[in-house]
């Protein structure tokens, strides 16, 4: 059994699965390693703090009895409310038809899954028991509960991500288009139900309002903005993409300047609420709600609020994208990593300051002294691994999977290809051993390029291999159905070429007899 | 043309349907029976919850000390929970702070010994003469009150007269720590009491955010436990493990002055029902409408002295 991956075959046989793997890290570019590497001990960071969480009850988070909603929490806020941000731009080319944002569409997806999981990863640790989660959610559901809404309405979510992400690299326009429409309803619909979970609260009278299921929203489209610019300002560096799958600068051209605008209407729409948010809970009777606003105003939270939301997170990034000289290029990037630290410390300031002025002083009828927390090393160490953890799925995915949207190449080679007709797993990259589900015309095949030994890059010739080897590379990948491509794919640093073993066993390949 | 296409039906990945490939019709279909999956399982499954809760509870009974069950034992019948309706007195011009009763709830209840988890603490108000309030609990009040508050900003100031305010769970009409819990482990027994299934509690900590009055607290883990249970939510039930064997909760019997009153407020010659017929009695936070069933009795000789 033999999977292809986009055009790459690996074998589930150990030893050759892990020869493939370590011919696929040996041709990755030094700074990719590097950068990879980075991001796995981020993620080996974050194992080490779930393992350490896992006995349920130690103390080893934080939080207190005052301050049961730590760092952990405010992080799976931040993660998957930039899920539906993302969602949310990516709608505007997907189903409002906006040109500019119609090349976000497969990353703005990728993203917003690595997103999702890494928030799943991390609520999962929060919860002592998320194995009973699963189960009471459907065993014993709780309709007045909005945590319970915003679970099941979270794993819709995903479903339906998961399906838009399947048309897109299966190429399925339909599906594609159907699924975004779908992850657009629930990118309204789950992060108002999390802004809910806090907005239904009447003991915390800073949380509990209606509007915060919609700042969720607003700050939703800033996160999603901010962190669509920060890839996109970094794709065009050499070494991410696969060899063949380079992308050219024209093909998001539009996108940058479009993202620099939402941006700078996300942050004015955040900085107006952010005033008026505190303007009334100033003036709040309410003692908590009164009380979270003076900890952020002057308080123990004012560092995060003046300095690390507003300052760096609204107003250095606002004032960046507003400047008339600077081009498109040299701002968004800088603003919009100052926009995401600001979002993530709002988050944590939204969290911590719904709880900082203790409900147990009796009655309200004093002002009590805030509430202290600091998260654990161990907590820091998750929120940490929940950032790598996104960042790996997605490096991965931009070097593995074809995520640009340009015409005739991967989910629309159908076209580009001539009488090529590939199944949808095909399409997908993925492709069985036996016999290929790829079939392709006589006159594809006779433009591939006969290449018989680049599968190993350290000069090891493919046939000298042991006979599973081969027969297990004895594939049509989905590039090779691609002539233009398969050119491409031969690159001089003798990295391993999707379609190099195209040559040795031509037998899977199969003509359509339906087409000319 | 060498080979069928029909083939491809022997890949083992199992994509296709009857032999041929999958196709956009095949996908849509299932996506067409799948969407009623996901709509219908909480549905079908509000008739599946009796058979997870007994099962759950099966779990549950192999644990040490799990609070009884809800038939009461010494009350003779079975309806006996429903027609009786548990209220709590805190008699605060009685009070003395003198944390016997902490210390007979930590006892009782197995609470963690660490002072931040408590079923049941005492909180002292101080008055200024300016008429600021400061408020501490040193300790949860569980070895008393040392002659200062030791509250923020309290030091140096005159202080005009102060009380002690004993808190424990409201046992609310109206509980919002009931509504919020995402998978019903926590709910309200017929005599009013509210408890937590610590079988099922998965210590989200949503219920500890949601009290109005700082009641809960998620357990940790170590050699003091209420149940057996670490992680998940723990908070006052009145010693409903006594109570429904006919005897009054642990707080109250450790009350030095009789500042703790318990007692069934249907029965119209109980003490408790004397006492709210002849008091004025106080909720707190009775703006949020938890609608609690401990009532503060006393208040106006100290609040306004």
């Amino acid at each position: 059994m033999t999977l292809q991956v986009a055009g790459h075959p690996l074998s589930l046989h150990p030893r050759l699965a892990w020869s493939t793997v370590r011919v696929e890290v040996v041709s990755l570019p030094s700074p990719l390693k590097r950068w990879l590497g980075f991001l796995g001990a981020l993620v080996a960071i974050g194992a080490v703090g779930a393992v350490l969480t896992i006995p349920p009850g130690d103390e080893v988070f934080g939080t207190t009895p005052t301050i049961e909603w730590g760092v952990l929490i405010a992080s799976y806020v931040f993660l998957v409310v930039t899920t539906s941000g993302l969602c949310l731009v990516s709608a505007l080319g997907q189903v409002f038809g906006v040109e500019a944002f119609k090349p976000v569409a497969k990353r703005a997806v990728v993203l917003a899954l690595a997103f999702l999981l890494a928030g799943f990863a991390v609520i999962g640790l929060d919860l002592h028991y998320p194995i009973r989660l699963v189960f009471g959610v459907v065993l014993s559901p709780s309709p007045t509960s909005a945590m319970w809404w915003m679970g099941v309405l979270y794993c819709i979510y995903m479903v339906f991500l998961l399906v838009e992400l399947f048309g897109m690299l299966a190429g399925f326009e339909r599906i594609a288009k159907v699924g975004s429409a779908l992850c657009l309803v629930m990118a309204i619909a789950a992060p108002s139900t999390l802004g809910a979970v806090f907005g239904v609260l009447v003991s915390r009278s800073f949380w509990s309002e209606s509007l915060v299921p919609v700042y969720m929203l607003l700050t939703a489209i800033l996160s999603g903005t901010a962190i669509l610019g920060i890839v996109f300002s970094m794709i065009d560096r050499p070494g991410i993409a696969r060899p063949g799958h380079e992308h050219s600068a024209a093909e998001h051209a539009a996108v940058l300047p479009a993202i620099r605008r939402l941006l700078a209407l996300a942050i004015g729409l955040v900085l107006a609420y952010t005033t008026w948010e505190m303007a009334v809970a100033v003036a709040s009777g309410a003692p908590a709600a009164h009380g979270a606003a003076m900890a952020q105003l002057t308080g123990p939270l004012s560092v995060h609020f003046w300095l690390l939301k507003v300052g760096i997170g609204l107003v250095a990034p606002l004032a960046l994208l507003a400047l008339p000289g600077l081009i498109d290029r040299t701002v968004v990037l800088p603003a919009a990593c100052l926009a995401m630290v600001g979002m993530f410390v709002d988050r944590i300031a939204f969290v911590s300051a719904g709880q900082i002025a203790p409900p147990s002083v009796a009655s309200g009828v004093a002002s009590a002294p805030y509430a202290a927390y600091s998260p654990s090393l161990v907590e820091i160490a998750i929120v940490v691994g929940a950032v790598g953890l996104v960042g790996l799925i997605y490096t991965l995915a931009e070097r593995f999977l074809d995520l640009s949207e340009r015409e005739g190449h991967g989910a629309t080679a159908q076209a580009a290809g001539g009488g090529i007709v590939a199944t949808p797993l095909a399409r997908l990259g993925f492709v069985g051993r036996l016999p290929a589900f790829a079939t392709v015309a006589p006159e594809a095949m006779a433009a591939q390029p006969t290449v018989v030994e680049p599968i190993v890059a350290d000069g090891t010739a493919a046939s000298t291999l042991p006979e599973p080897f081969e027969a297990a590379f004895a594939l049509t990948p989905i590039d090779a159905l691609d002539p233009a491509l398969a050119t491409s794919d031969a690159t001089p640093d003798g990295a391993p070429c999707d379609n190099a073993q195209a040559g040795n066993q031509p037998a899977p390949a199969e003509t359509e007899g339906a087409l000319p | 043309m060498t080979e069928p296409v029909a083939t491809t039906g022997e890949c083992p990945t199992g994509a296709s349907v009857s032999g041929r490939p999958l196709n956009r019709r095949d996908v849509l279909k299932l996506g067409a029976a799948l969407v009623p999956c996901i709509v219908g399982a909480p549905l079908a499954a509000q008739w599946v919850v009796p058979a997870a809760d007994a099962a759950t509870t099966r779990i549950g009974t192999e644990r040490p000390a799990l609070p009884a069950p809800a038939v009461p034992e010494a009350a003779g019948t079975a309806s006996a929970g429903t027609d009786r309706r548990w209220g709590f007195v805190v008699d605060v011009s009685k009070c003395i702070g003198c944390g016997s009763c902490v210390d007979a709830c930590k006892l009782e209840n197995h609470v963690p010994l660490e002072p931040e988890y408590n079923r049941t603490w005492v909180e002292r108000h101080a008055v200024a003469e300016d008429g600021s309030v400061f408020i501490d609990s040193p300790d949860g009040g569980i070895h008393g009150f040392p002659p200062e508050s030791t509250a923020p900003g309290a030091a140096g100031q005159p202080i005009d007269h102060s009380f002690f305010m004993p808190r424990l769970c409201m046992q609310c009409e109206n509980p919002p720590c009931v509504a919020v819990c995402p998978v019903s482990a926590t709910y309200k027994t017929g005599d009013g009491v509210v408890l937590v299934d610590q079988s099922r509690c998965i210590g989200c900590g949503y219920c500890v955010v949601a009290c109005p009055y700082g009641a809960r607290y998620i357990v940790p883990s170590g050699s003091e436990t209420p149940t057996g249970w670490a992680g998940v939510a723990d908070k006052c039930t009145w010693c409903y493990h006594r109570t429904t064997r006919g005897r009054q909760p642990a707080c109250v019997e450790a009350c030095p002055v009789g500042a703790r009153v318990f007692g069934d407020m249907n029965d119209p010659a109980s003490p408790i029902s004397g006492i709210l017929r002849e008091q004025p009695a106080h909720v707190l936070k009775p703006e949020l409408g938890t609608n609690p069933r401990v009532w503060y009795v006393g208040l106006e000789g100290e609040a306004e002295a």
